[in-house]
């Protein structure tokens, strides 16, 4: 049997579109709680989405193997997978570098504020 | 301990007006300090050494100010020493003026891992700046409105010491050394650890090149007269 002809057992195709499934729902679920911004749900459900496709469709991804050259379909599952974890993770940590330097503009505008407020209170007191 | 050290600046001082930035720390900071006598600016949140320094330029800046002492909140900077770096600010030799402990052989001892991390950014500061700055972690610095005007906006806060001096010598501002002699610290512990000491020299060299890879920020327009004050800025955390 070569690595092209491997078929996903049935078993293992419904397991994945299940959990897909689930995924799909517990992110519309955060958002629904507000604990996820519509921004990031859309890139979940897509994911979810497309992980569903990939699983119910299994030539689908024999032929994207087939299409980029690659041995095994697992392997190009583990690549998109980590790749796409990566550029998920980069772009957080940018989001972050933003926030902490908002953090820090908001802090001290609100140290100077504070300061100027308690000086007119001062001032005022005698 | 921050109480004395104000205390002592308003004896030696008076015409000072004196600003404690109290980094978010836990103990009494910022009462002993009001009630030493010092204005004082209480950050909501712990920022570190970097984002606490920037508030006192911040808050000088939008005083207007004309210049900006940086003195360490653990007594470990000697107020009579005040003179030997505002005057060569007051004489136009730069516009930052930074005390020294290393350009002669004055009384203060460093750790050796301190010490060879301090030698390794001198060279690399030295090689970016086209300057050579002894004691490139100095905390008693004294600048004059336009720089500090520059730095409220501009700071490196994450590692703040030797890139400030490359930062500002790419932006075109002039620093100059005197020798100062320091007394070691009264109370509290160094911001620098023995695993902080190895971590940093990375962390400075990957900044220096970020910020030689980086165009300066514009200076501000040239700053505008006013009275003659001075501030003096403590930081404590």
């Amino acid at each position: 049997m070569t690595p092209f002809e491997a078929q996903l057992p049935v078993r293992a195709q419904i397991l994945a579109v299940v959990g897909c499934v689930l995924l799909f729902v517990f992110v519309l679920e955060l958002v629904r709680r507000r604990k996820l911004k519509e921004e990031y749900s859309i890139l979940w459900m897509a994911v979810s989405l497309g992980m569903a496709i990939l699983a119910a469709w299994a030539d689908l991804l024999i032929g994207i193997t087939r299409m980029i050259g690659a041995y095994s379909a697992n392997s190009v599952i583990f690549f998109f997978g980590l790749l796409f974890l990566m550029c998920l993770v980069l772009h957080l940590t940018v989001r972050v570098s933003g926030l902490s330097e908002q953090n820090k503009d908001m802090a001290q505008d609100l140290a100077l504020l504070r300061n100027r407020l308690e000086a007119k209170a001062d001032r005022r007191a005698g | 301990m921050i109480g004395e050290v104000v205390a002592e600046l308003r004896a030696v001082r008076p015409d000072l007006d004196i600003l404690v930035v109290d980094d978010c720390s836990p103990d009494a900071t910022g009462a002993r300090a009001r009630e030493a006598g010092a204005r004082v600016l209480r950050l909501p949140v712990n920022l570190g050494i970097g984002g606490a320094v920037q508030t006192g330029f911040k808050y000088a800046a939008a005083r207007e100010y004309d210049a900006v002492v940086q003195v360490d909140g653990d007594g470990q900077h000697d107020p009579a020493q005040l003179a030997a770096i505002l005057e060569p600010l007051a004489a136009g030799r730069g516009d930052m003026v930074i005390g020294s402990r290393f350009l002669e052989r004055t009384g203060y001892r460093t750790p050796f891992a301190r010490r060879a991390g301090m030698l390794l950014f001198s060279t690399v500061a030295r090689l970016a700046m086209g300057q050579p700055v002894a004691d490139t972690t100095s905390g008693f610095r004294a600048l004059g409105r336009p720089l500090f005007t520059y730095l409220a906006e501009y700071y490196p806060t994450d590692f703040p010491d030797a890139e400030t001096l490359v930062l500002i010598k790419r932006a075109g501002f002039t620093i100059h050394e005197v020798s100062v002699s320091m007394r070691p610290r009264k109370s509290g512990r160094s911001s620098t650890t023995t695993l902080k000491s190895i971590y940093y020299p990375f962390k400075q060299m990957l900044s220096i090149l970020v910020i030689l890879l980086r165009k300066p920020p514009p200076p501000p327009d040239p700053a505008r007269s006013g009275n003659r004050r001075a501030v003096t800025e403590e930081r404590a955390s």
